[in-house]
Protein backbone atom coordinates (compact mmCIF):
# COMPACT_ATOMS: atom_id res chain seq x y z
CA UNK A 1 0.00 0.00 0.00
CA UNK A 2 1.38 3.44 -0.91
CA UNK A 3 1.69 5.98 1.92
CA UNK A 4 -1.05 8.22 0.51
CA UNK A 5 -3.64 5.47 0.45
CA UNK A 6 -2.63 4.48 3.98
CA UNK A 7 -3.32 8.02 5.13
CA UNK A 8 -6.66 7.93 3.35
CA UNK A 9 -7.63 4.74 5.16
CA UNK A 10 -6.62 6.18 8.52
CA UNK A 11 -8.54 9.38 7.90
CA UNK A 12 -11.69 7.67 6.74
CA UNK A 13 -13.26 7.10 10.18
CA UNK A 14 -12.50 10.71 11.09
CA UNK A 15 -14.19 11.94 7.97
CA UNK A 16 -17.25 9.85 8.73
CA UNK A 17 -17.56 11.06 12.30
CA UNK A 18 -16.78 14.61 11.22
CA UNK A 19 -19.84 14.62 9.01
CA UNK A 20 -22.12 12.98 11.54
CA UNK A 21 -24.65 14.93 13.55
CA UNK A 22 -23.95 15.72 17.17
CA UNK A 23 -26.23 14.40 19.88
CA UNK A 24 -27.58 16.02 23.04
CA UNK A 25 -27.79 12.79 24.99
CA UNK A 26 -27.03 9.09 24.74
CA UNK A 27 -30.77 8.37 24.65
CA UNK A 28 -31.20 10.68 21.68
CA UNK A 29 -28.23 9.12 19.92
CA UNK A 30 -29.75 5.68 20.46
CA UNK A 31 -33.09 6.72 18.99
CA UNK A 32 -31.58 8.44 15.98
CA UNK A 33 -28.89 5.92 15.15
CA UNK A 34 -31.21 2.94 15.46
CA UNK A 35 -33.89 4.68 13.39
CA UNK A 36 -31.30 5.54 10.76
CA UNK A 37 -30.07 1.97 10.54
CA UNK A 38 -33.63 0.61 10.25
CA UNK A 39 -34.32 3.10 7.46
CA UNK A 40 -31.12 2.29 5.60
CA UNK A 41 -31.81 -1.43 5.86
CA UNK A 42 -35.32 -0.95 4.49
CA UNK A 43 -34.01 1.12 1.59
CA UNK A 44 -31.32 -1.45 0.91
CA UNK A 45 -33.94 -4.21 0.79
CA UNK A 46 -36.16 -2.20 -1.54
CA UNK A 47 -33.32 -1.28 -3.88
CA UNK A 48 -32.22 -4.91 -4.14
CA UNK A 49 -35.81 -6.04 -4.70
CA UNK A 50 -36.12 -3.52 -7.54
CA UNK A 51 -33.01 -4.96 -9.16
CA UNK A 52 -34.01 -8.59 -8.79
CA UNK A 53 -37.38 -7.75 -10.35
CA UNK A 54 -35.77 -6.10 -13.39
CA UNK A 55 -35.72 -7.74 -16.82
CA UNK A 56 -31.95 -7.29 -17.13
CA UNK A 57 -31.37 -9.12 -13.86
CA UNK A 58 -33.70 -11.96 -14.76
CA UNK A 59 -32.03 -12.33 -18.14
CA UNK A 60 -28.60 -12.51 -16.52
CA UNK A 61 -29.89 -15.16 -14.11
CA UNK A 62 -31.36 -17.17 -16.95
CA UNK A 63 -28.17 -17.24 -18.94
CA UNK A 64 -26.27 -18.11 -15.76
CA UNK A 65 -24.10 -14.98 -15.86
CA UNK A 66 -23.00 -14.86 -12.23
CA UNK A 67 -20.62 -11.98 -12.78
CA UNK A 68 -23.40 -9.80 -14.20
CA UNK A 69 -25.77 -10.80 -11.40
CA UNK A 70 -23.23 -9.83 -8.76
CA UNK A 71 -22.32 -6.62 -10.57
CA UNK A 72 -25.97 -5.55 -10.59
CA UNK A 73 -26.52 -6.44 -6.94
CA UNK A 74 -23.32 -4.68 -5.92
CA UNK A 75 -24.54 -1.37 -7.31
CA UNK A 76 -26.69 -1.08 -4.17
CA UNK A 77 -24.56 0.21 -1.32
CA UNK A 78 -24.96 -1.71 1.92
CA UNK A 79 -25.94 0.22 5.05
CA UNK A 80 -22.74 1.34 6.72
CA UNK A 81 -23.43 -0.39 10.03
CA UNK A 82 -19.81 -0.28 11.10
CA UNK A 83 -19.44 3.49 11.12
CA UNK A 84 -22.81 3.90 12.83
CA UNK A 85 -21.67 1.50 15.54
CA UNK A 86 -18.34 3.27 15.86
CA UNK A 87 -20.24 6.52 16.32
CA UNK A 88 -22.45 4.90 18.97
CA UNK A 89 -19.39 3.81 20.95
CA UNK A 90 -17.91 7.33 20.84
CA UNK A 91 -21.14 8.92 21.99
CA UNK A 92 -21.48 6.34 24.77
CA UNK A 93 -18.03 7.26 26.05
CA UNK A 94 -18.96 10.94 26.09
CA UNK A 95 -22.18 10.60 28.11
CA UNK A 96 -21.84 7.53 30.34
CA UNK A 97 -24.77 6.18 32.38
CA UNK A 98 -27.38 3.55 31.58
CA UNK A 99 -28.35 5.14 28.26
CA UNK A 100 -24.74 4.80 27.21
CA UNK A 101 -24.87 1.11 28.07
CA UNK A 102 -27.90 0.79 25.81
CA UNK A 103 -25.92 2.42 22.99
CA UNK A 104 -22.97 0.12 23.60
CA UNK A 105 -25.26 -2.89 23.47
CA UNK A 106 -26.79 -1.70 20.22
CA UNK A 107 -23.33 -1.21 18.74
CA UNK A 108 -22.17 -4.66 19.82
CA UNK A 109 -25.19 -6.37 18.29
CA UNK A 110 -25.02 -4.56 14.95
CA UNK A 111 -21.27 -4.22 14.42
CA UNK A 112 -20.82 -7.93 13.64
CA UNK A 113 -17.16 -7.17 13.91
CA UNK A 114 -14.64 -8.53 16.37
CA UNK A 115 -12.64 -5.36 16.98
CA UNK A 116 -15.68 -3.24 17.83
CA UNK A 117 -17.29 -5.96 19.91
CA UNK A 118 -14.10 -6.29 21.96
CA UNK A 119 -14.07 -2.52 22.41
CA UNK A 120 -17.65 -2.57 23.73
CA UNK A 121 -16.93 -5.42 26.12
CA UNK A 122 -13.77 -3.67 27.37
CA UNK A 123 -15.85 -0.59 28.20
CA UNK A 124 -18.57 -2.63 29.84
CA UNK A 125 -16.11 -4.58 31.95
CA UNK A 126 -14.30 -1.39 32.99
CA UNK A 127 -17.31 0.77 33.83
CA UNK A 128 -20.74 -0.80 33.54
CA UNK A 129 -20.82 -4.23 35.18
CA UNK A 130 -23.50 -3.18 37.68
CA UNK A 131 -25.80 -1.41 35.19
CA UNK A 132 -29.35 -2.76 34.87
CA UNK A 133 -29.25 -1.63 31.23
CA UNK A 134 -26.93 -4.55 30.52
CA UNK A 135 -30.13 -6.59 30.07
CA UNK A 136 -30.46 -5.48 26.45
CA UNK A 137 -26.85 -6.35 25.73
CA UNK A 138 -27.06 -9.74 27.44
CA UNK A 139 -30.29 -10.60 25.60
CA UNK A 140 -28.18 -10.75 22.48
CA UNK A 141 -25.09 -12.19 24.10
CA UNK A 142 -25.21 -15.08 21.61
CA UNK A 143 -24.26 -12.65 18.83
CA UNK A 144 -21.78 -10.84 21.03
CA UNK A 145 -20.04 -13.96 22.33
CA UNK A 146 -19.75 -15.27 18.77
CA UNK A 147 -17.87 -12.17 17.69
CA UNK A 148 -15.77 -12.10 20.83
CA UNK A 149 -14.49 -15.59 20.12
CA UNK A 150 -13.46 -18.27 22.58
CA UNK A 151 -10.75 -16.16 24.19
CA UNK A 152 -13.17 -13.50 25.44
CA UNK A 153 -16.77 -14.74 25.06
CA UNK A 154 -17.03 -17.37 27.83
CA UNK A 155 -15.03 -15.20 30.25
CA UNK A 156 -17.33 -12.25 29.72
CA UNK A 157 -20.47 -14.31 30.35
CA UNK A 158 -18.94 -15.76 33.51
CA UNK A 159 -18.01 -12.30 34.80
CA UNK A 160 -21.59 -11.17 34.31
CA UNK A 161 -22.89 -14.20 36.21
CA UNK A 162 -20.44 -13.52 39.05
CA UNK A 163 -20.69 -9.74 39.25
CA UNK A 164 -24.01 -8.39 38.05
CA UNK A 165 -26.33 -7.39 40.90
CA UNK A 166 -29.37 -7.79 38.62
CA UNK A 167 -31.11 -11.16 38.42
CA UNK A 168 -32.36 -10.74 34.86
CA UNK A 169 -28.90 -9.78 33.58
CA UNK A 170 -27.39 -12.86 35.25
CA UNK A 171 -30.27 -14.97 33.92
CA UNK A 172 -29.44 -14.06 30.33
CA UNK A 173 -25.75 -14.81 30.84
CA UNK A 174 -26.63 -18.22 32.35
CA UNK A 175 -29.02 -18.91 29.50
CA UNK A 176 -26.39 -18.30 26.81
CA UNK A 177 -23.87 -20.32 28.77
CA UNK A 178 -26.30 -23.21 28.74
CA UNK A 179 -26.90 -22.89 24.99
CA UNK A 180 -23.14 -22.82 24.38
CA UNK A 181 -22.52 -26.17 26.12
CA UNK A 182 -25.79 -27.90 25.19
CA UNK A 183 -24.24 -30.35 22.76
CA UNK A 184 -21.08 -31.04 24.71
CA UNK A 185 -22.67 -31.49 28.11
CA UNK A 186 -26.48 -31.66 28.08
CA UNK A 187 -26.74 -32.31 31.82
CA UNK A 188 -24.67 -29.30 32.85
CA UNK A 189 -26.58 -27.24 30.26
CA UNK A 190 -29.89 -28.25 31.81
CA UNK A 191 -28.67 -27.16 35.25
CA UNK A 192 -27.66 -23.76 33.88
CA UNK A 193 -31.03 -23.46 32.15
CA UNK A 194 -32.90 -24.14 35.35
CA UNK A 195 -30.76 -21.61 37.23
CA UNK A 196 -31.43 -19.10 34.45
CA UNK A 197 -35.18 -19.76 34.72
CA UNK A 198 -35.08 -19.10 38.47
CA UNK A 199 -33.27 -15.80 38.01
CA UNK A 200 -35.59 -14.84 35.13
CA UNK A 201 -38.78 -15.33 37.14
CA UNK A 202 -41.55 -13.00 35.91
CA UNK A 203 -39.60 -12.05 32.76
CA UNK A 204 -40.25 -13.38 29.27
CA UNK A 205 -36.94 -15.23 29.33
CA UNK A 206 -38.51 -17.58 31.87
CA UNK A 207 -41.33 -18.22 29.35
CA UNK A 208 -38.75 -18.84 26.64
CA UNK A 209 -36.90 -21.37 28.79
CA UNK A 210 -40.13 -23.16 29.68
CA UNK A 211 -41.53 -23.13 26.14
CA UNK A 212 -41.15 -26.85 25.53
CA UNK A 213 -43.09 -27.68 28.68
CA UNK A 214 -45.66 -24.98 27.86
CA UNK A 215 -46.17 -26.51 24.44
CA UNK A 216 -46.67 -29.98 25.88
CA UNK A 217 -48.98 -28.88 28.67
CA UNK A 218 -50.96 -26.03 27.12
CA UNK A 219 -50.80 -26.15 23.33
CA UNK A 220 -52.11 -29.58 22.38
CA UNK A 221 -55.18 -30.20 20.23
CA UNK A 222 -58.24 -30.27 22.48
CA UNK A 223 -56.87 -27.74 24.97
CA UNK A 224 -58.23 -24.21 25.35
CA UNK A 225 -55.60 -21.94 23.79
CA UNK A 226 -53.75 -19.82 26.35
CA UNK A 227 -54.60 -16.15 26.02
CA UNK A 228 -52.26 -13.77 24.24
CA UNK A 229 -52.14 -10.14 25.29
CA UNK A 230 -50.30 -7.70 23.08
CA UNK A 231 -50.63 -4.81 20.68
CA UNK A 232 -51.29 -4.57 16.95
CA UNK A 233 -49.33 -2.62 14.31
CA UNK A 234 -50.99 0.62 15.46
CA UNK A 235 -50.04 -0.02 19.08
CA UNK A 236 -53.65 -0.82 20.07
CA UNK A 237 -53.78 -3.41 22.85
CA UNK A 238 -55.92 -6.50 22.33
CA UNK A 239 -56.26 -10.10 23.42
CA UNK A 240 -56.69 -13.39 21.63
CA UNK A 241 -59.70 -14.07 23.86
CA UNK A 242 -61.42 -10.97 22.42
CA UNK A 243 -62.23 -13.29 19.50
CA UNK A 244 -64.03 -15.95 21.53
CA UNK A 245 -67.25 -16.80 19.69
CA UNK A 246 -65.46 -16.87 16.35
CA UNK A 247 -63.45 -19.54 14.61
CA UNK A 248 -59.86 -18.29 14.70
CA UNK A 249 -56.80 -19.05 12.63
CA UNK A 250 -53.79 -18.00 14.69
CA UNK A 251 -50.90 -17.49 12.33
CA UNK A 252 -47.29 -16.79 13.35
CA UNK A 253 -45.98 -15.06 10.24
CA UNK A 254 -43.81 -12.28 8.86
CA UNK A 255 -42.67 -10.67 5.62
CA UNK A 256 -38.93 -10.66 6.27
CA UNK B 1 -49.03 -17.88 1.73
CA UNK B 2 -50.18 -14.28 2.03
CA UNK B 3 -52.35 -14.45 -1.11
CA UNK B 4 -54.01 -17.59 0.23
CA UNK B 5 -54.75 -16.04 3.58
CA UNK B 6 -55.97 -12.86 1.95
CA UNK B 7 -58.51 -14.85 -0.06
CA UNK B 8 -59.59 -16.85 3.01
CA UNK B 9 -60.25 -13.64 4.92
CA UNK B 10 -62.07 -12.18 1.93
CA UNK B 11 -64.22 -15.30 1.40
CA UNK B 12 -65.25 -15.48 5.08
CA UNK B 13 -65.68 -11.79 5.75
CA UNK B 14 -69.35 -12.20 6.70
CA UNK B 15 -68.76 -15.30 8.83
CA UNK B 16 -67.90 -15.58 12.53
CA UNK B 17 -64.26 -16.00 11.61
CA UNK B 18 -61.03 -14.12 12.30
CA UNK B 19 -57.49 -14.57 11.12
CA UNK B 20 -55.23 -13.31 13.89
CA UNK B 21 -51.53 -13.03 13.23
CA UNK B 22 -48.44 -12.83 15.35
CA UNK B 23 -46.26 -10.75 13.10
CA UNK B 24 -42.60 -11.50 13.66
CA UNK B 25 -40.94 -8.80 11.55
CA UNK B 26 -38.37 -6.99 13.68
CA UNK B 27 -39.06 -3.62 12.05
CA UNK B 28 -42.55 -2.28 12.71
CA UNK B 29 -42.37 0.30 9.90
CA UNK B 30 -41.38 -2.38 7.41
CA UNK B 31 -44.30 -4.56 8.54
CA UNK B 32 -46.74 -1.65 8.17
CA UNK B 33 -45.44 -0.74 4.76
CA UNK B 34 -45.47 -4.32 3.47
CA UNK B 35 -48.94 -4.94 4.92
CA UNK B 36 -50.24 -1.98 2.96
CA UNK B 37 -48.57 -3.07 -0.28
CA UNK B 38 -49.71 -6.67 0.04
CA UNK B 39 -53.31 -6.00 1.09
CA UNK B 40 -52.89 -7.58 4.53
CA UNK B 41 -56.06 -6.54 6.29
CA UNK B 42 -56.03 -8.92 9.22
CA UNK B 43 -54.97 -7.92 12.67
CA UNK B 44 -51.74 -9.16 14.18
CA UNK B 45 -49.98 -8.95 17.49
CA UNK B 46 -46.58 -7.50 16.81
CA UNK B 47 -43.91 -9.77 18.27
CA UNK B 48 -41.52 -6.86 18.96
CA UNK B 49 -38.07 -5.70 17.91
CA UNK B 50 -36.53 -9.13 18.44
CA UNK B 51 -38.55 -10.41 15.49
CA UNK B 52 -38.81 -14.19 15.46
CA UNK B 53 -37.14 -14.23 18.90
CA UNK B 54 -39.84 -12.00 20.39
CA UNK B 55 -41.87 -12.72 23.53
CA UNK B 56 -45.02 -14.31 22.08
CA UNK B 57 -43.31 -16.79 19.75
CA UNK B 58 -40.74 -17.54 22.46
CA UNK B 59 -43.44 -18.40 24.98
CA UNK B 60 -45.31 -20.57 22.46
CA UNK B 61 -42.09 -22.30 21.49
CA UNK B 62 -42.48 -21.41 17.81
CA UNK B 63 -39.45 -22.53 15.82
CA UNK B 64 -40.82 -22.54 12.27
CA UNK B 65 -42.68 -19.94 10.24
CA UNK B 66 -45.49 -19.92 9.48
CA UNK B 67 -46.90 -21.79 12.48
CA UNK B 68 -50.65 -22.23 12.44
CA UNK B 69 -53.19 -23.02 15.16
CA UNK B 70 -56.88 -23.27 14.34
CA UNK B 71 -59.23 -22.60 17.27
CA UNK B 72 -62.95 -23.24 17.44
CA UNK B 73 -65.44 -20.63 18.64
CA UNK B 74 -64.84 -21.69 22.24
CA UNK B 75 -61.13 -21.06 21.97
CA UNK B 76 -60.17 -24.75 21.88
CA UNK B 77 -57.17 -25.70 19.73
CA UNK B 78 -58.58 -28.05 17.08
CA UNK B 79 -55.90 -28.18 14.40
CA UNK B 80 -52.23 -27.27 14.15
CA UNK B 81 -49.94 -26.88 11.17
CA UNK B 82 -52.68 -26.85 8.53
CA UNK B 83 -51.85 -24.89 5.39
CA UNK B 84 -53.55 -24.12 2.08
CA UNK B 85 -56.60 -26.25 1.28
CA UNK B 86 -56.31 -28.06 4.62
CA UNK B 87 -56.58 -24.77 6.46
CA UNK B 88 -59.71 -23.88 4.50
CA UNK B 89 -61.28 -27.28 5.17
CA UNK B 90 -60.50 -27.03 8.90
CA UNK B 91 -62.08 -23.60 9.15
CA UNK B 92 -65.13 -24.53 7.07
CA UNK B 93 -65.65 -27.63 9.22
CA UNK B 94 -65.52 -25.62 12.43
CA UNK B 95 -67.91 -23.00 11.06
CA UNK B 96 -70.38 -25.78 10.10
CA UNK B 97 -70.00 -27.36 13.53
CA UNK B 98 -70.68 -24.00 15.17
CA UNK B 99 -73.88 -23.62 13.14
CA UNK B 100 -75.08 -27.08 14.19
CA UNK B 101 -74.54 -26.21 17.86
CA UNK B 102 -76.86 -23.25 17.64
Amino acid sequence: MRPTSLVAVLLLPLAVTGQAQTFDSAAQAYERLSARLRKERREYGEARAAITASAAYRAARERGDRAAVLRMLNTVPRPDELSMCRRAIEVAARFGGDDAVRLLGWAAVHAKNKELTVEVVDRVEAEHMSSPALTALLERADVIARHLGMERGPGFLQRVVDESPHDIVRAWALYWQSIAIKRRDPQAAEKLRQRAATFADGHWLADKIRAKQFKAERLQVGMVAPDIEGADADGVAFKLSDYRGKVVVLDFWGFW
Amino acid sequence: MIPHERSLVERLKDQPFALIGVNSDDDLDYYRQQAKENGVTWRSFWNGVRGTGGPISSKWGVTGWPTIYVLDHEGVIRFTGVRGAKMDAAVDGLLAEMEEDQ
